[in-house]
Formats: structure tokens, C-alpha cells, sequence
């Protein structure tokens, strides 16, 4: 084959929606094309289009409502638009497969991972007892202990970086000469995401198979891809060499993209803390442990799981204080225990002297005015059937004393206006916002009692890159403007990097590394950090 | 006060545009309008029509329908001592309609009550609640209440009491697997971080979440209800005569199926269109309740 003939080809597709609401121009004359061997990223925020130009590849659109209206997607020489259901048969699984980001919800819950392994080649026409043999050798290919063993597992039973391997072996099973990955690493701790990177990049080199990597991760793309396309609003904005696209972007929109990203090389804010000032907050000794199980005669069924063990930790007013861990570190257990969301099974969590365990009722009430959270995700932690007057009214309705009931519209659009949306605004429901407005109403609502201390669990983990940063300097501009202290828990390093003034790593609900944010990122001491922040650096070698 | 001002449309707006609603869907629209109608007999027609549906007429006995001879009154036919089934039919209307309404009131009432009990204390009452509802869910509906009419003396309040009790558990079993749900989302958990009290959660948080379904099973359940009671009627265990309701009527037309159809068909049909019209009404009411869903009315 000639190495310059490119593997794949997709040229001026375009792909509409037509639903009850509209039409969607989802894809708009989208080209490009993915040599063999090759890493292709297609980077994009949601609804950029990314997902749906690469299912089209598969013949995976739900059509209708989706319909195809203009381009080709050439393999070679065939049109993959043009082909018949056993065309496609041969095609799909066998020269092309793919991959997705929930690897629960694409494994069949109810059937062992061995046979669905085997199917994926039996379905292609390959012996029984060849696939069998062969399932097991890909098992063992991609890094799960005790294959043989294993072989006859579910996929509950697996964790999701495993479940994700398993996803690669049923996909390279037929060996392909494309994979399509759609986001299968954003679902994944930091040090899995740089191990299935680096079983994808050692699988490539040993088959030559070619990558058509979907991610909205630049950091990821920038490591894992040699060529890169951006995608905005359904149209491709730059495309190019992975290397010259990143370091010199020429469309507006992928210069605030890539510039929206976390910067592995920015510098580090410096910060010391000041010594001997009093703490706002003092968390000590904190502790929780959930039951295990029992069944009907009250038997133990499993172990107990602590998820917090001996939490202790200080904030000082006007700090931003980040809590770095994977998921099941204990990190958002900590941010419920520590406002009371939840009943701790120890220890203390004392705000300016008063002990919040030993409150109650009306005292407990009036303390959580100086504390309040700002959720993950937005969609969830706003109701949908209240306007958004009512949403950022309700700390004022609940706490009748702090505004006057006549004042609280004018108050709220001044709320409103502090978080960068419009006053008109006020009287739309929650769903009418996006998803970066909607983190706004309720970064609003987490201020309207002024409060010293604001909690964010994952509040930029949900939204895209670009909203992400704004809604950070949102942050910044409001710590600046009202003396807020922020305990800000994320699973993401390079976010903290410049916007941190002290981390605390944790791993397994313990802490297990405390300090301000240039000693950490510099001087690393516990060996978890140092490979967290390694992974940070080097996804793939 | 605030939240009603400026952003919510006055009444006159909100009529115009349910008008408009029910104009570009005409299925909704003639359920709407049949439920009207018969809202309307069971207001007007006892005052009106209750001495001429009682009238025995021996020269007009087994007219056939669309028979306009004697008067219009016959345009449905009359039974074999010459009472008029139109008259009839629009008389015991009301009796049907408000049998099934009280019934389903107090059974919602009591049950959702229950439900936001069971659904947010848990514990004791939560577990004693729920096993009075499994005893009666246990039980199906009509030997329940055919059993508790043999107890009691059948009359218009019995009736509608078993009819009452023989619902409870689905309102009870609807509520809590709702509230038990909704208090886990997010949004409950935030308001629990600004300090609201449960009060608060319930009346903000709870009950708006909770009445599109509970319209929706109020309606099936009014027209459940309907069917119960004219099959414990058409069983003799419902309501006795003199007294008057569509199910009566279909069971009284029983023995003259073969020779005059009508007298069982006309109730029955009164029947069969007011649940339908009920569970049309009520699909429309869920969708225009529901903020996220509302836009698709407008179209």
C-alpha cells in the first residue's frame, strides 16, 4: 500500500437533526482524512460535532431523526455511505472498530466478558474454538491479571479501566486497520487515562493499525496524536500537524481553545502562608465509614469501607485551599462531612471557634449561612420547576432576616448581573441556560448569604475547557471582591496549578500530602503525588 | 408575592393560550369539551330533568334510539316502562360523577399524605404504612370492596368510602416511591446546605415534582373508579335504586341485552368516553406542568 494514500477520507459531509424543535445542522462540509498508522485527534467542546461526523464512519446515526446530507466517506476506494447491511458487516468490527467513553454501558451486563471477547470474532465468520483461544491471548494482551481465570467474569466485576481494556480487546479482535475512540479515556482516573493510553499506543505500534482519537482534552491530544482537527459549531476550524497546530493556531476560536487549556508549562502561583493567623475553618480528626452490608439475619456481607480516615486540615480566610484525588479518595465524602450534608462518625469541623458537630436546629441553620457548596453538575443541583428568581431567592426565603422580601428581585438581578448573566434572565427556567450559566445561577446562589467559605465539589469538572476558565476567573474575581475562602475539590492537577494556594492530595480517604501549591507541584514528597503529577506530565511514551 | 409579579402571565393570557392549545389538537380539545358536557349535566341535569326521567309513559315504552315521535327526550331510546334514557342518562350523572370524584379525593388526600410520611421520616411509620399497603395491594380491588360492602350497609357513602379504601395503596406506593426519589437529587441536597427546614423542602422542592404525577394518576384513577363502582353496581352491591348512576343503568339494561341494546349501551358508552376523555385531558395537563416539557405545546 502507499504510505501516502490516506487510510480514511471523509469529504464535505454535513449531517442535519430534524426534530420537533428544528432542524440542526449538526455537521456542516466537514473534511479530513487519517493516513494508515496514523493518530488522528478530532478535538471539540459538546456539540461541536466531533462525536456525530465520526459515528457517520460506522453507519451509527440514528437516522432519522439524523439524515446525511451531502459528503462521502471514502475506505480506499468504497464509499462507506453507499454500502448495504452485509457490506457493512464486513466492514464494521473487522476492518474498522470502535471505542466509547462509558465502557459499563457498551459491555453487556448480563453476559461474561469472555463471550462477548469470543463474539466479536465468531461473528466475523472465525471458528469457536480459534476465537476462544485468541480471546484469551487479547485478554492477556491488554493488561488483565489472571486472564484464564477471569475469562468468565461480568463486567460489574471489572473496574473501569479494566472494562475499558476489555472494550480495546473486543475492538482490535479482528484486527482493524482503523479505530475510532470516541472520549474512551475522559471516564478515567488521570493514571488509568495514561495507562490505556499507553496500551493503545503500544497495540499501534505492534499491528499499525491507524487512531481516530475523539477528545476534548488538549492536553491528551497534544501527547497521544501526530495530526489534529478542531472542530466548532459542527465545522472544522484548523487542521493540521498536531505539534504546528498547538503552538501556532491561526483561527480565532482554536486560539481561545487551546488557550483555555490547562498549560502544563504556566507558571505557578506563589504563595506562602502567613503564620500564626487564625484559621476560618479547622477540620480535625474527621472520620467516615460506611457499613458493610447485611443481609437478612444481619450477617456482614463484605467489609466495611472507610471513606474518610482522620481528615485534618486548616483554611485561613481568604484561601483557596484545592483537594486533589482520584475517584474514591474520599474527597467529596470530605466536602459533605465537613458541611454537615452527612453525619461523620468522628472528629470535629469547627468555623471561627464553634464546633459543627455540636450544633443543632436553629444554631446549625444559622452557621450554614458562612458555608455553602457549589455542585458538580448543574443540571442536577438546580430544580427545574422554579424560575431562576426563585432558585437564587431561596437562601433569602429560607432565611427570612437577611433580605427584605420586597427588596430580594432587585437584590437577585443584582446577583445575577455579579455572575456575568442579565437581569431579564431572572425569570427563565433553569433548563433555557447552558451548561456554563448554569454553574453561574448557581455560583449565585451559593452567594446570596454572603458567605465566608464556598465549597466547589467538581464545579468545573462538567463544563467544557473554554466555559471551565471562565468560570474559574468568575472564582478569582469574586474570592477578590467579597473575602471569600474556597475549598475546591477537583480530580484534575493541572487545574489547580495556577489557581491553588494550598493542596491537599488525598488517595484511598486518607491525606496524604499537605502544602502550599509551588512546594507540592515542585517537591512533590509522597510518592502518589509524584506519579499523579508525572501522569500529568507524561500520558504516553 | 415577588414570584407572581411580572414573570407569571395574568389569568386572561393563560386562558387564551390553553385555548390555543387545545385548538391545534382536536383530540384534546373534544375530550376537553365531552368532559365539559358532562360536568355540565351533572350540575344542570337533576333540576332540570329529574321529573321526567322518573315519568312512566306505557304509550312510549321500547322506543328504539332516534326515535323523535313522543319528544325529543327519546332520541336515545326508553326502557320498558316508557322512562326516556337521555333524561336518565344526564340525571344520574351526577351521582356517577361525584361517587368517582370523593372516592378519588380522599383516597389522594390520605394516600399522598401517607406517602410524604413513609417517603421522608422512614423507620417505624415508614415500615408500618407500607405493610398496610402491601395487605392492600394484596387484595384485588373489587373483592376488596365487594367484601367490605357485605360488611357495611351499601349506601352512596359506604360505596364511596371502600372505593376510597380500595385506592389508597397506589397513592401511597406513587408518593413515596417519588418523594424517596426526588429527595436524593441534587437540588434537595443543595437546599438542605442553604439551611431549609423539611417544611420548606416539601412545599418547594417536593410537591411541584410530584403533581404531574399525581394528576395523571388521579385521572386514571377517577375513571378506574368509575368502572369499580358500576361493577359493583351491575353486581347489585353498589347503588341501590331508587338511587341512579351509569353503572346502575348498565346493570339494570342487563336483561334486555338481546332485545333493547340500548339501555346498557348508553351508559356504558357515557362510561367508556369519560375515562378516555379524562386520561387525554390528564396527558395534556402532565406535559403543560412540567417547565422542561411545556415548549412542546407550543408548537
Amino acid at each position: 500500500m502507499n504510505a501516502a494514500a490516506p487510510l480514511l477520507r471523509v469529504e464535505n459531509l454535513s449531517v442535519e437533526f430534524r426534530t420537533a424543535a428544528g432542524i440542526t445542522r449538526a455537521v456542516r462540509n466537514v473534511s479530513w482524512s487519517v493516513l494508515p498508522g496514523q493518530t488522528l485527534a478530532i478535538i471539540g467542546e459538546s456539540g461541536s460535532g466531533k462525536s456525530v461526523s465520526s459515528s457517520a464512519i460506522l453507519s451509527l446515526l440514528p437516522m432519522p431523526p439524523a439524515r446525511i446530507t451531502s459528503g462521502r466517506i471514502l475506505f480506499g476506494d468504497m464509499d462507506l455511505l453507499t454500502l448495504d447491511a452485509s457490506q457493512r458487516h464486513d466492514i464494521n468490527g473487522k476492518r474498522i472498530s470502535m471505542i466509547f467513553q462509558d465502557p459499563l454501558s457498551s459491555l453487556n451486563p448480563l453476559r461474561t466478558v469472555g463471550s462477548q471477547v469470543v463474539e466479536a470474532m465468531t461473528t466475523h465468520e472465525v471458528p469457536r474454538d480459534q476465537a476462544q483461544a485468541r480471546a484469551l491471548d487479547l485478554l492477556e494482551q491488554v493488561g488483565i491479571p489472571n486472564a484464564a481465570l477471569r475469562f468468565r467474569d461480568y463486567p460489574h466485576q471489572f473496574s473501569g479501566g479494566q472494562r475499558q481494556r476489555i472494550m480495546i480487546a473486543i475492538a482490535i479482535a479482528m484486527g482493524p486497520d482503523l479505530l475510532v475512540a470516541d472520549e474512551p479515556t475522559s471516564a478515567l482516573d488521570l493514571t488509568v487515562q495514561a495507562d490505556i493510553l499507553q496500551l493503545l499506543r503500544d497495540i499501534q505500534k505492534r499491528t499499525g493499525m491507524a487512531i481516530v482519537f475523539i477528545t476534548h482534552d488538549i492536553n491528551v491530544a497534544r501527547q497521544f496524536s501526530s495530526a489534529i482537527v478542531i472542530m466548532n459549531k459542527g465545522a472544522v476550524v484548523e487542521a493540521g500537524a498536531t505539534a504546528e497546530v498547538l503552538a501556532r493556531p491561526q483561527d480565532d476560536y482554536a486560539r481561545r481553545l487551546i488557550g483555555a487549556a490547562p498549560d502544563p508549562a504556566a507558571p505557578i502561583s506563589a504563595y506562602r502562608r502567613p503564620p500564626g493567623r487564625a484559621p476560618l475553618c479547622r477540620v480535625a480528626n474527621l472520620s467516615k465509614t460506611y457499613p458493610a452490608r447485611r443481609d437478612f439475619l444481619g450477617r456482614r456481607k463484605g467489609t466495611d469501607t472507610a471513606a474518610l480516615k482522620n481528615a485534618s486540615f486548616d483554611i485561613l480566610p481568604d484561601e483557596v485551599v484545592c483537594v486533589v484525588g482520584e475517584s474514591g479518595s474520599g474527597k467529596s465524602t470530605l466536602a459533605r462531612a465537613l458541611l454537615r450534608l452527612e453525619a461523620a462518625d468522628s472528629g470535629t469541623v469547627e468555623m471561627d471557634g464553634r464546633n459543627l458537630m455540636a450544633l443543632d436546629g436553629d444554631a446549625l441553620r444559622r452557621v450554614r449561612r458562612d458555608m455553602q457548596i457549589v455542585f458538580q453538575d448543574p443540571t442536577a443541583s438546580l430544580s427545574p420547576h422554579l424560575t431562576v428568581e426563585d432558585i437564587v431567592c431561596e437562601p433569602w426565603n429560607v432565611h427570612g432576616d437577611v433580605v427584605p422580601a420586597a427588596e430580594r428581585r432587585a437584590a437577585a438581578e443584582r446577583l445575577m448581573e455579579l455572575v456575568g448573566l442579565r437581569r431579564e434572565q431572572i425569570a427563565l427556567h433553569a433548563h433555557q441556560f447552558s451548561g456554563g450559566q448554569r454553574q453561574r445561577i448557581a455560583i449565585a446562589r451559593a452567594l446570596a448569604l454572603k458567605p465566608r467559605l464556598v465549597v466547589c465539589d467538581e464545579a468545573v469538572s462538567a463544563l467544557d475547557v473554554s466555559v471551565r476558565a471562565q468560570i474559574l476567573d468568575l472564582l478569582t474575581e469574586l474570592r477578590r471582591q467579597m473575602g471569600l475562602s474556597l475549598l475546591f475539590i477537583t480530580h484534575d492537577l493541572g487545574l489547580v496549578r495556577a489557581f491553588a494556594n494550598r493542596v491537599i492530595v488525598m488517595r484511598r480517604g486518607e491525606i496524604v500530602e499537605e502544602g502550599d501549591v509551588q512546594d507540592v507541584f515542585l517537591a512533590p514528597r509522597h510518592p502518589y503525588t509524584q506519579s499523579l503529577l508525572a501522569s500529568l506530565e507524561r500520558l504516553v511514551e | 408575592m415577588t414570584e407572581t409579579e411580572t414573570a407569571t402571565p395574568g389569568l386572561r393570557q393563560r386562558v387564551l393560550a390553553g385555548l390555543a392549545i387545545l385548538a391545534s389538537r382536536p383530540g384534546a380539545a373534544l375530550a376537553f369539551l365531552y368532559l365539559l358536557a358532562v360536568v355540565a349535566a351533572a350540575i344542570a341535569g337533576p333540576p332540570f330533568f329529574a321529573d321526567s326521567a322518573e315519568a312512566i309513559d306505557f304509550k312510549a315504552r321500547n322506543l328504539p334510539p332516534l326515535s323523535l315521535e313522543p319528544s325529543w327526550h327519546y332520541l336515545l331510546g326508553s326502557d320498558s316502562i316508557g322512562r326516556p334514557s337521555l333524561d336518565r342518562l344526564l340525571v344520574s350523572a351526577r351521582s356517577t360523577l361525584l361517587i368517582s370524584l370523593v372516592a378519588v379525593a380522599l383516597s389522594a388526600a390520605a394516600g399522598v399524605l401517607l406517602g410524604l410520611v413513609a417517603g421522608l421520616r422512614g423507620g417505624f411509620a415508614a415500615a408500618a404504612i407500607m405493610r398496610v399497603c402491601d395487605a392492600l395491594m394484596s387484595f384485588p380491588t373489587l373483592l376488596l370492596a365487594i367484601l367490605l360492602l357485605y360488611v357495611v350497609k351499601s349506601s352512596v357513602g359506604t360505596v364511596v368510602l371502600v372505593l376510597a379504601v380500595s385506592r389508597l395503596a397506589l397513592f401511597i406506593r406513587v408518593t413515596r416511591a417519588e418523594t424517596a426519589e426526588v429527595r436524593g437529587r441534587v437540588y434537595v441536597t443543595a437546599s438542605r446546605a442553604i439551611g431549609a427546614r423539611p417544611g420548606w423542602i416539601t412545599r418547594v422542592h417536593l410537591l411541584p415534582a410530584l403533581v404531574p404525577t399525581l394528576v395523571t394518576l388521579f385521572a386514571v384513577e377517577v375513571a378506574f373508579t368509575m368502572l369499580a363502582e358500576s361493577s359493583l353496581s351491575f353486581i347489585g352491591i353498589g347503588v341501590q335504586p331508587p338511587g341512579v348512576s351509569w353503572g346502575l343503568m348498565v346493570a339494570q339494561g342487563r336483561d334486555y341485552l338481546a332485545t333493547q341494546w340500548w339501555l346498557s349501551f348508553w351508559p356504558g358508552l357515557a362510561i367508556v368516553l369519560t375515562a378516555l376523555s379524562l386520561v387525554v385531558v390528564a396527558n395534556l395537563m402532565k406535559t403543560a406542568l412540567d417547565p422542561r416539557q411545556k415548549w412542546r405545546l407550543q408548537m
